[in-house]
Formats: C-alpha cells, structure tokens, sequence
C-alpha cells in the first residue's frame, strides 16, 4: 500500500477576504509514505472417513482430520519528507534529509486432531461424537493443547410404534434433540505474548546511544484456551403434513477462563506487567422458537414465519476489581445502573424538599436512596432485567404470499428488554458558544418559567441534568417494518420467446414503520450520544433476469 | 485388482497422516523476530552490558525530575507531561515516578507518591534481574578476565540498588526488602517491612562491594566508578547520623541514638574526604559562574546553563550522574 497526500498543496482560502489563510491541510513539504504489509496462511487438512450399513438398520460413519495452520503477516513502511514534486509517489522521489522506516513480523501456528463417529438407527435414534484437540503456539510447553469434546443426541420419537399410530394424522415428525459441546477460543493472546522476550530501552553513553535491554514480562506459565461450553435441547415438530412446523431450542453457554488482566503487588508494577489469567466465567442463557406456517388455497400460497429469542447473561467469575458500574458479579453483563429521579422540579419548594445536590427550578431532582443526605454513587439502583448495549429478547414476523405471478412479503422485526439513556447531541442543553446548530426542539422542550410543562429540563441548567438518571432512560422495545417488496413474474410462456427463462420485476421499502416509545435517535442503533444519524428508510425497484 | 488398489489407497493415506505428524515440530514454537528471546540472551559480557544498560536507563527515571524537589517544595506546582502519563506501563521517561505531585492539598497529599514508591520497587526489580543473570554468567564462566568485567557490572547493580533502597529509606523509613529475582506474584504479595537500619546496612554492604569492584575511572563516559560508591557512602552515613542526631519522630520503630550518630558522621567525613583528595576530581568549568549577560538579556549565559547540557555529561564534577541524550535520540 502506497500513500501519498493529495496531488496539489490545500491551503484555506478566505473567501470574505479574497486570500489565503493560515491553516494548511496538505503541506509544500508533504511527504510520500510506502507501507507494505504481506499476509498468508497455509492449511494442511489430512481426512480419513469410513461409513458402513450394519444390520440393515445400523448405520455407522467415522471421521478423522488432521489439520495444521500456520499464518505470516510482514509489516514494512518507509517515509521520506519534502517531496520533489506533488504528483510523484514513490519514495525515490523525496528528499533523504528527513526519513523513516519501520518493520516487523510475526508467526503463528495451530495443530489440530479432529475425530467424529455419527450413529443412526432404525431411522429414529441419532447419536453424534465428536472431539477436538488443538494445540496453539501462542502457549507455553505444557500448556498448548486444549481439549474440546462434544456429543449430541436425537430420537424422532414420532416414528415409534408405540407413538406413530395415535399421532400421525396430525404430527407428521416430531424430534427431540440434546446436545452439549466444547469449543477453545485463544483470539485474546497476542502471538508471542507468553513468549519471555526482552524489549528495547536503551541508555546514553560517551556521547552515542548504547543498547540496553530490559525484561518486563512477568509470565503466568498455566495461561490456556478460553472454553466454552455449549448446551442445548431442542424439540422440531412438524404437523399436518408440514404445514406447521415448529422448533424450539433451550440453550445454556459457559464460557470458562476468559482471559483478563490480573492482579499484581505495587511491589512489581513499576517493573512487570501482570499477566494475563483465565479468570472469567460468563454464563448465557436462553431460549429460541421458529414456529413456521405455510399453506395454500388452490393458486394462492402463503407462509408465515415466527420466530422469537430470549437471552439472560450471568457473570459468574471475574477476576479484575469490579467498581459500581454496569458489570458486576451474578449480573447480567452490561446492566442498567441509573440514578432514580424525581421529575424536573417545578419550584424552589421542590428544590427544598428534595436532598441537597444544587440545583434549581428547571433542573432534575435525583432522589437520595440511601438516605444519607447526598447524592454520590451510592444512590445508583441496578436494573437486572434490562441491558444496555443489547435487547433480551428479539422477535420477527415474516409473511409471504404468491398468486399466479405476483409475490408479495413482509417482514416485520423488533426487540425488547433493553434500556438507555436517549440524551444525545440534539438534546444539549448547555448550548456552546459556537458550532452548534440548535433547533426547535431547544425552544420548545426545554422547562422555563413560561413554559412550566417542558418535556425538557431547562437550558443552561446544572451539570448533573446531563448525568444517568431515569429521566432519561428510555425503553427501546420497538417492532419495525423492515422490509417490504412486492414482485411481479412475467409468465414464462411469453418470456421463453426471448430466451429468458424468468423476468420478474420488484419493488421494495426498507424500514419504512417503526413503533416505539424511544425518544432517542434509533432504537436499533447503539445509543451514543456522538450519533446523529438514524438508520435510513429506503426505496428500490429491481428486475431479476435469469437466462 | 481394485481392492489391492482400494489398501493401496488407505495406506497411501496413513502414510500421509503419519508424515504430517512428525514433521514441522516446530510449528508450536514459533519464535519471536522483533524482540529478543531470553534464550539467546546473557551469554557474553556484552550481553551483560547491555542489560547494564537497559537497567540504568529505567532508574534514571527515578531521579530524572528531582528538579521538581528543589528548595524541600513538596507544594511545587509543575505542568508538563507529569500530569499526563497514563498509569499503566513501565515507561517512566514521561515522568510518571513523579505523579504524586500535582495532587497538592494540605492533608492526604502523602498517597499521590505511591507512584515513586511504584517505581522505585520497579527499579529494584530490575536491578534483581540483572543481578541473577550475571551471577550464573559468573558461575558458568571460568575466564578470569571475564570473570572481572561482570564483577564490575555487578558493582555497578549493587551501586544503583544502594541508590534506590536509600531512596526509599529517606521517604518511607521501615520497606520491604527485595534482594533477589522474583518470578510470581505470591512472593511479593504480602511481603513484609524491614527495618530501617538493617536495610542501612545492606546499602552499606552493597556499597562496600561496589567500591571494591568499580574501576578508579570510568572506562566509557557514563559508567559508574570508586568515587561514586565512597561519596554515596558517606551521604548515607550522614543521613543516617542525622537521623540518629536529631531523631525521626514520625517513624515509631526507629529509636535515634546519639553514639552512633557521633560514629557515623566520623565515617562520613572520612569517606568525603577520600573523595576530595584521591580521585583527582574537580568543579565544572573549575566552579567559575563565567560570563553573562545582565537581567533582561541571554545571549550569553553563565556556567550553571552548561552544567545541564548533554555536553556537560562527563566532567569530573558529575560523581554520580545519569546521560540524558537531547534531540532524536528519545532519551528526554
């Protein structure tokens, strides 16, 4: 990758005073820079496979892989200021009295021993095994290989003699599914983090550099793979010919030995830096349904899809000092910690009444949950049932119908179990000096003398009207049209004459309805209070040709 | 004839599968190509200078900004890149040794020096480092003259760890002692304090082998040499009998003594004057303050200018000093 600033010299230009100005976005001297950076991985899959029928009704298969990985990435750049001329871009091409260069490179190898046995008989019982050995060169001898076995169940229970004759005028299959599994992650480690290397610090002596070396890694010899472990039970039925289908899942994921920075004496953080050890323990659990519909009445078919999914997250082992704040042990990761509030404070009375924090009329009035008198971080309250960054719960509808040529679907999405605080760039209300673009909303929300029932605390108010409270903590629970299209297949007959097997015309809308309580920008954004663009509705018309 | 083919094939795969296996063993041992491996490192004697080096450099940072300390201005208010350190790392060329100091208020000030007290540890650690490394050279050498070079660059270790624990004795009294390399956190983790005046005389020790070992002159400008511990010596000794004369109120452990201070800043005075007469040392520019311009104008400054420039580094004045290296070298 070459870069170079731009072709011509950029200065202001004051347009008022017919001359340049002071600041210079691209320099006479600016300079041409040469990174280079090469990247490859090679992988070596070995596969053994066998499969045999036995009995008639057992049928056995068995796998092996034998894998290795390995990956190389080189980094070169060079830099040379004062160019000789804008519109060159090679390095020759600068003067050498001010130049640079930088270079480095880095390996990585994985190995892996992969075994699976799958397992079906008499149609119904389904066995799978399977294990995962991988070993990592970013761990210490001793350390490398970690261990990840998984096993899952079936059992198509409606294909019993036992069950299929009361059941199958309406449930044409139903299984049910268990599984548990194991997988390693070690994305956390840096390639040669465990590795006992000296860095650079050099010293001045006679005049001239001298080089000097120093050893600041205090390594944790037992650092290994991250884990988690997976476990699910599922139930797929399928009724009245498969015209309703359905499957639900419950699922609970434990991700052991998260890798965090641990803990270390005063007397050696001015020398080492603390290890990195598998500390974490996070627990995600949750349920998914998928439940489908699809019919037809002579030429006109349609389908209705629904699906929904629940997710609780427990954080069970930390290994860091964990301060108020939104994570926390036996928490949910990322939970909403607000200061409760009571409204805007409409007198000076109210302002009285409530725990000193020096406010006024127009400001918000926190309230003081402890009792003692002050509003510090004491008075936060968490909400468990809710998260900040991400909804509990998501949901889609998704419909589909067709009639002779015309097709017609909708999807509609939403979430819900998330809360955040809404304030954003468009509600500041300390309004800056300069390079601010107020609007309306800044005259008509905000609380003043004149307009007491303002949604908004007054402008120019105290600092902590901008703080977490739940005045501004808005409920994102939201259902969305996110797509909507409409098609129109030219019959064959006609297009066959041109030689093209299918013409088909849409259009389509994205985002088009959105119903929400949210006051804040988008509630399917993460909220931010530096984002001021929400996500776009949109228009297409389309044609699909298949020739 | 197939199935001759069909065992043909499986074994061609074992084949395979066995071959991969054993080879590439070193694909799980992928070595680093930017820092160096400590496997390849402290085999001869200029390995052992270079981690000399890399050590003083970090213990330069202890003592870099004493400036800040001038006049006993424990209320000197700084701006400049003390305030902005991140806290992090070990990289005190920014200062961050010196961190308590912008936290000026009348009471509870003491806690924002937890970062020289950081620092200084971090010092002594890296001094411990160096001192295991070259005392299993030493054991793994038979050379005499080799055996000599890493003597004196144990001297120069044990010269700056007197320098650090004095450091630490002045300004918290009774500390933890640390004298060898420590490779887990659960031996420091609940260490602890020594008294004063054994650590007085570790330092003391530890000075008596420097003197020993250094060399009467520096053979490269910026190594330490005999001076340097004997002038260090007596300014413990006086410390020491200063503390002894008048007491040191606010450190209950310690009961002052009025021989051993009478003792004490004999030996100092002893030591101070080996100093003056033996090694042949002088005052910068002979102690002249030189030419200057008046009040108002500087184009011509006096001597003290000088003294703090690079090219100041090596006059006989300087009996214990750290090189700074001015522009581009990235040594402040």
């Amino acid at each position: 990758m070459n870069s170079k600033e731009a072709p011509i010299p950029n200065r202001a230009y004051n347009f008022q005073t017919n001359s340049y100005g002071i600041r210079e976005y691209v320099n006479e001297n600016a300079g041409i820079t040469n990174e280079t950076s090469t990247g490859y991985k090679t992988l070596l899959n070995v596969r053994l496979n066998y499969q045999t029928l036995i009995a008639d009704h057992h049928d056995l298969s068995a796998m092996f892989v034998y894998s290795e990985e390995y990956w190389f990435d080189r980094y070169q750049m060079s830099y040379r200021q004062d160019r000789i001329y804008p519109t060159l871009s090679e390095i020759d091409a600068a003067l050498t009295h001010t130049q640079s260069t930088a270079g480095n490179s880095s390996t990585e190898g994985l190995r892996s021993y992969i075994g699976r046995i799958n397992y079906t008989g008499y149609d119904r019982y389904l066995l799978e095994l399977n294990f995962r050995v991988d070993g990592s060169s970013k761990f210490q001898k001793g350390h490398r290989y970690g261990f990840f076995p998984s096993a899952a169940l079936g059992w198509r229970f409606s294909e019993e003699s036992f069950i299929k004759p009361y059941v199958e005028n309406w449930l044409t299959s139903g299984k049910l599914r268990l599984s548990y599994g194991k997988l390693g992650n070690n994305s956390g480690i840096g390639a040669y983090q465990q590795q006992e290397v000296l860095y650079q610090n050099n010293y001045m002596l006679d005049g001239a550099i001298a080089k000097g070396f120093i050893y600041s890694k205090m390594l944790n010899p037992n650092q290994t793979w991250e884990s988690t472990g997976v476990f699910n039970a599922g139930l797929d039925l399928m009724f009245f010919n498969g015209r309703l289908s359905s499957e639900f899942d419950y699922y609970d994921r434990l991700t052991t030995g998260m890798l965090q920075q641990s803990q270390m004496s005063i007397h050696l953080t001015g020398a080492y830096e603390a290890p990195m050890a598998n500390l974490g323990t996070l627990r995600n659990r949750g349920f998914e349904a998928n439940i489908t519909w699809k019919d037809h009445v002579s030429d006109f078919f349609y389908s209705v899809n629904f699906n929904l999914s629940y997710n609780r997250s427990n954080l069970e082992k930390w290994g860091e000092f964990l301060d108020k704040g939104y994570v926390y042990i036996n928490m949910p990761y990322h939970y909403v910690y607000s200061n409760p509030d009571k409204g805007v404070a409409q007198t000076w009375n109210d302002t009285y009444a409530a725990a000193p924090q020096g406010i006024s009329p127009g400001d918000i009035i926190r309230l003081d949950i402890n009792g003692d008198g002050r509003i510090d971080g004491n008075d936060k309250v968490a909400y468990t049932n809710f998260q900040r960054d991400m909804p509990t719960t998501n949901f889609g509808l998704n419909v589909q119908m067709t009639w002779k040529g015309l097709d017609f679907s909708v999807l509609f999405q939403g979430s819900a179990g998330r809360k955040d605080f809404w304030n954003n760039k468009y509600t500041e209300l300390n309004l800056p000096a300069s390079r601010y673009a107020s609007n309306w909303d800044q005259w008509n929300n905000p609380w003043s003398w004149e307009n007491r029932g303002g949604e908004w605390p007054r402008l120019g108010g105290a600092v902590t009207n901008k703080t977490e409270t739940d005045f501004w903590l808005e409920n994102m629970a939201y259902v969305r049209m996110k797509n909507l299209m409409i098609g129109y297949t030219l019959p064959k007959k006609w297009t066959k004459k041109f030689f093209v097997e299918s013409f088909r015309v849409y259009g389509s809308a994205e985002n088009l309805l959105t119903i929400t309580g949210y006051k804040g920008l988008d509630p399917e954004k993460a909220a931010s209070s530096q984002d001021l663009y929400p996500i776009t509705k949109s228009y297409s018309i389309g044609v699909n040709l298949t020739f | 004839m197939i199935r001759i083919f069909k065992k043909m094939s499986y074994i061609g795969c074992l084949a395979a599968l066995a071959l991969s296996a054993g080879s590439c063993s070193d694909l799980l041992e992928q070595e680093s190509t930017v820092d160096l491996p400590a496997t390849d490192f402290w085999n001869t004697v200029n390995d052992a200078e270079y981690g000399l080096n890399g050590m003083v450099a970090d213990i330069r940072h202890l003592f870099d900004r004493d400036y800040y300390l001038d006049g006993m201005g424990e209320f000197v208010r700084v701006r400049g890149n003390s305030f902005s350190a991140d806290e992090t790392g070990t990289d005190g060329r920014d200062g961050r040794a010196y961190r308590g100091l912008w936290k000026i208020r009348p009471i509870g000030y003491g806690g924002g020096w937890d970062e020289m007290y950081r620092y200084c540890y971090g010092g002594v650690n890296r001094i411990n480092y160096v001192m295991d490394n070259v005392e299993k050279m030493i054991a793994r050498n038979s050379d005499a003259s080799t055996i000599e070079q890493l003597e004196t660059i144990l001297g120069e270790c044990r010269l700056m760890r007197a320098l650090v624990y004095f450091r630490l004795i002045s300004w918290w009294g009774n500390v933890p002692y640390i004298d060898w390399r420590v490779y887990d956190n659960s031996e420091v983790a609940s260490i602890s304090r020594t008294p004063i005046e054994t650590i007085k005389d570790s330092i003391l020790s530890d000075l008596d082998y420097a003197f020993d070992k250094l060399p009467v002159k520096a053979e490269t400008q910026g190594r330490f040499a005999k001076p340097a511990a004997l002038a260090l010596r007596g300014k413990v000794l006086l410390y020491w009998a200063s503390w002894n004369d008048y007491g040191w109120p606010e450190l209950d452990t310690f009961t002052p003594s009025a021989e051993k201070a009478k003792q004490a800043y004999k030996d100092a005075a002893d030591a101070f004057k080996h100093v003056i007469d033996d090694y042949g040392l002088t005052l910068f520019r002979n102690g002249e303050p030189g030419d200057f311009d008046g009040l108002g104008s500087a184009e011509n400054l006096p001597n003290y200018y000088y003294l703090f420039l690079p090219s100041a580094n090596g006059d006989p004045e300087f009996i214990l000093a750290f090189n700074h290296g001015g522009e581009g070298t990235d040594q402040g």
